[in-house]
């Protein structure tokens, strides 16, 4: 099928095409799913947490305002299903993110180096507050705006900025022996 | 390297470290499982289905307008119940060879005068 925008998709939905939501899944789930991870540190319960918001977005798909941007909107519904979930599963701040979890899903032909790094970045990344993870994982990775990321998360577009200076001069500085390499 | 933290451009470095960091296995599998779900959960709501609130909402007015219907149902039971229920009484109190047809077969109060002079006079 050829690309079709989110509002075709969306006007589809509404309609009743639900091969229309699956379509919407594949192109805005992983985003979903990294977010989710940020804010749960488990994949599981993160796939959860993302399956309960992407059907909520699926129940509510008639109230969406289509002259504004969906992906946003989506996230936000999965960012409060994320947290919703944390709050329901007690799940510890401190639990350093990618854990053990993620060690033991890596496949075999992962390198020692890339496992130490990618240690180091769930270390690095357990150090910043939940707001900051997620503004700048949004704005390097994802590439949203900083007016979108304000949005999401419903502060300030300064105080984003703010998270996002914050967040990955601290990166950097975890990662530094890494970065050169990498970068 | 040439970008810094202040930058307000996104650092590729450091997002590609992120994307790989977080990155989702078995998307496929993923989109499966959350299409399954919907299809479960289409049984319960449908995409842009109401809130329970506003479904209740569309049943108030109806319910409404059936109550209403039924109390005012009630009141008109009611009232020609009283109404049968004084008749009968009057035609029991009076027996069948006392009680005048014209007079029960109104609605309307029976004048006390025909009534006493009815029982006053005998069969």
């Amino acid at each position: 099928m050829a690309n079709v925008s989110d509002s075709e998709l969306i006007a589809r939905l509404v309609a009743g095409d639900e091969e229309a939501f699956g379509r919407l899944v594949a192109e805005h789930g992983p985003a979903a799913r990294r977010l989710a991870r940020l804010v749960l540190r488990d994949p599981n319960d993160a796939d959860d947490a993302v399956q309960d918001g992407l059907l909520a977005a699926w129940r509510a798909i008639a109230r969406f305002d289509p002259r504004r941007p969906f992906r946003p909107w989506l996230m936000r519904i999965v960012l409060n299903a994320a947290r919703d979930l944390r709050r329901r599963r007690m799940i510890r701040e401190t639990q350093p993110l990618g854990g053990h979890e993620a060690s033991r899903d890596a496949t075999p032909d992962r390198q020692a180096g890339r496992a130490l790094l990618r240690a180091r970045l769930a270390e690095a990344l357990a150090t910043l507050p939940e707001r900051a993870r997620v503004a700048v994982t949004l704005f390097d990775a994802e590439g949203y705006s900083h007016g979108e990321i304000a949005e999401l998360l419903d502060v300030p577009e300064g105080t984003v900025r703010s998270d996002v200076f914050h967040a990955r001069r601290n990166l950097r500085v975890l990662l530094a022996p890494f970065l050169e390499e990498v970068g | 390297m040439t970008h810094d933290s202040f930058d307000y451009r996104p650092d590729p470095t450091i997002g590609r470290l992120l994307r790989d960091h977080l990155g989702v296995e078995d998307h496929d599998a993923f989109v499966t499982r959350v299409r399954d779900a919907a299809r479960q959960g289409g049984r319960r709501g449908r995409p842009g289905s109401l809130p329970e609130w506003e479904l209740l909402a569309r049943w108030f007015r109806p319910g409404i307008a059936a109550a209403a219907a039924i109390f005012v149902g009630a009141l008109v039971g009611i009232s020609q119940g009283e109404r049968g229920g004084s008749i009968v009484s009057l035609a029991e109190a009076l027996g069948p060879a006392e009680a005048p047809a014209e007079l029960l077969a109104v609605d309307t109060q029976p004048d006390p005068q025909v009534l006493l002079s009815r029982i006053l006079e005998g069969p």
